[in-house]
């Protein structure tokens, strides 16, 4: 049979991002896939090397405006780690309720794109209609609705107050309410288990060796969450990975609609463990020598390197983002499948472009 | 508490030929690939190797090669490596060979992009002027 | 007012096209269509095809790469048309302004009629920034402004 080659992107409705899939079909079945990516390219590791290390913060969150808050914290981390400085603990709590908060919006966002690839429209509409109750949240807290700069080397920038709180904990409520709305018809629809149910397999065997992540890991049947290495306050408040067997596309999306419901207790069981005390400590020294850190994303396991060498400036940092490992899971996934299944599977592994091309 | 601080003492230092060796034997182990970090140290590479074991702890291999040396692609053993292999290559010229899918020095850069943009110092056989 | 010149003006269609930003306006934009901010109350669609646009909501810096995709999809939209660049890096390259990669704006590539300040630009001032757009597009369209001025 003829074999025609589809281009699929760089500009395309599904994707909010540019990254072009070169698919090779048979009639209406993908029989290869060639990634084509760069078009998000920046060069922001050799940037970093330009700026001043405490400047990098805020390059680092514009790696990827949708879990921004959480590269932030990475790099922090790393720094903190590398300089030994202690963050004061009502910042570490405040660290984790808004890297939650941050991981319910991206999750939600992705819950909606993924029922608007299969052409759920109104599902679409309803995800993001929540979030913008979480945005809400972290707007009011830090005053800006995605790309937050509240976080600093040495603990955090802004406070949620006495008079926030219960503010906080009404919004809490009041999503909790939409995702029991949503929780259902994701879980159980027929037009949404048609679609996903059996579609874009990988199996736990490869998901392990393929070097997958995050929620596309945890969907093939490994428990392994970054957050269990226990950075910011995740050791104290008893955390437990979400793990599904299914292997398809049906059980990554509901490791994350799960991880979404686990994500608004852990925000809760912080703002309820808060102790008073002050938001950041002064930083002094300069960072010098080797560090690694491994730090949860809403997409996976992101890994930065930094090499210092007591002065302002880094001499490397390298990230490693999740979407970077889990395009190779794509080589297995979509061979096999039916054209129409293209956009849902792709969408099934999160991808954000921004993150892999740094 | 997370390890942050990486002690360097207490990591291998392999040489480009038992690379693939060394490899081999932990990707029996069940280890998987997580990075490669590449730093360009005056007239050499030095690139660390990191791989995830079952029990999630991270085992680091380093190999230092010099800039004109050919490095062997481990993507025949771990296919996940490919992409961070083609990305080194890009980004600093590390010769590596037998790469799974080769981009060309292409996957990120484009033609007219500033080439090994990470590289700092050219190696010699490279220089312009021919040395000091 | 010709059909067709009331039908763009009261029902203009939008291309979005990331050329390299970190997304945080991307997702902004998307929330514009939906429920809170409801862009389409003002019949703007959001489509996927270039032939079909009048009004290209662009963001990021524009690297290497993604150059002449823009320019191609520029070239594809039909006039008249307006550009709308989103974000601070879609100006002037913003916080990537000393990356390897990128441009440094879209008015390096394409002339661009409107900016949206901010980053990340919140979904207020992406609709004061199409509502400007549709402005413009109503002159162009009764031949007052031909070209975008601003072209470098």
């Amino acid at each position: 049979m003829a074999r025609v080659t589809f281009p699929f992107g760089p500009q395309h409705p599904v994707l909010p991002e540019a990254i072009q899939l070169q698919l090779t079909c048979e009639d209406e079945r993908v029989v290869e896939v060639l990634p084509v990516i760069g078009y998000m390219h920046r060069g922001i590791e050799k940037a970093a090397e330009a700026n001043l290390f405490p400047n990098n913060i805020f390059l680092c969150e514009r790696i990827c405006g949708i879990c921004s808050f959480i590269h932030a914290l990475c790099y922090c981390e790393l720094m903190e780690g590398m300089m030994d400085v202690e963050v004061p603990p009502r910042a570490k709590h405040l660290r984790v309720v808004w890297s939650e908060l941050s991981r319910i919006h991206s999750h939600m966002l992705w819950l909606g794109l993924l029922a608007d690839s299969f052409g759920f429209e109104s599902l679409f509409m309803q995800c993001w209609r929540a979030r913008e109750i979480i945005l809400d949240t972290l707007e009011m807290t830090t005053g800006q609705r995605v790309i937050q700069s509240s976080c600093v080397i040495g603990g955090v920038r802004r406070d949620i107050n006495e008079d926030q709180e219960p503010d906080v904990r009404r919004k809490m409520d009041a999503f909790r309410k939409e995702i029991n709305a949503i929780y259902p018809v994701f879980a159980k629809d027929y037009t949404v288990k048609s679609r996903t149910v059996g579609k874009g397999i990988l199996p736990k065997e490869q998901a392990w060796s393929l070097g997958t992540v995050g929620p596309t890991l945890r969907g093939s049947g490994w428990d392994y969450d970054a957050r269990t290495l226990g950075y910011a306050v995740y050791d104290d408040l008893g955390f437990e990975p979400i793990v599904e067997d299914g292997c398809d596309s049906y059980a990554r999306m509901m490791v994350r609609l799960h991880e979404v419901v686990q994500s608004l207790e852990l925000v809760i069981q912080a703002l309820d463990r808060m102790p008073k005390g002050d938001l950041a400590v002064t930083v002094k020294t300069f960072p010098e020598g080797e560090g690694l850190i491994r730090v949860e994303q809403p997409r996976g396991e992101l890994v930065e390197y930094a090499r210092g060498n007591g002065t302002a400036y880094l001499e490397r940092l390298k990230i490693r983002t999740p979407t970077f490992s889990n395009i190779p899971a794509l080589l297995v996934m979509l061979p096999g499948c039916e054209l129409a299944d293209v956009p849902v599977i792709t969408m099934s592994i999160d991808p954000c472009i921004a993150c892999t091309e740094r | 508490m997370q390890q942050v601080r990486v002690d360097r003492g207490a990591d291998a230092f392999i040489s480009p030929g038992a690379l693939l060796k060394e490899v081999e034997l932990l990707a029996s182990e069940g280890v998987r690939f997580t990075t490669m970090v590449c730093l360009d140290v005056d007239q050499e590479f030095e690139i660390i190797y990191l791989f995830q074991r079952l029990t999630l702890d991270m085992v680091r291999i380093r190999v230092r090669i010099s800039k004109d040396e050919e490095l062997p692609s481990i993507s025949s053993i771990l296919l996940d490596a490919v992409l961070m292999e083609n990305e080194i290559k890009e980004f600093f010229g590390v010769r590596i060979t037998n790469l799974a899918i080769d981009f060309q020095c292409r996957m990120l850069l484009s033609a007219k992009s500033p080439q090994t943009p990470l590289l700092k110092v050219r190696p010699q056989s490279q220089s312009l002027g021919g040395g000091e | 007012m010709g059909f067709l010149k009331r039908a763009r003006v009261k029902s203009p269609w939008i291309l979005h096209y990331c050329t390299g930003g970190c997304n945080g306006c991307d997702i902004e934009i998307l929330a514009c269509l939906t429920p809170l901010y409801d862009v389409e109350r003002f019949g703007m669609l959001n489509i996927g095809n270039p032939k079909h646009a009048d009004i290209l909501l662009i963001t990021g810096p524009v690297n290497w790469k993604n150059r002449d995709v823009l320019k191609r999809l520029y070239d594809q939209t039909p006039d008249p048309k307006v550009v709308v660049a989103v974000g601070v890096c879609a100006a002037t390259g913003g916080v990537f302004h000393n990356c390897v990669n990128t441009l440094g704006g879209v008015d390096k590539v394409i002339p661009v009629d409107v900016y949206v300040r901010g980053c990340a630009a919140r979904p207020e001032a992406i609709i004061d920034g199409v509502v400007l757009a549709l402005q413009k597009l109503e002159q162009k369209n009764s031949g007052g402004v031909a070209y975008a001025t601003g072209t470098r």
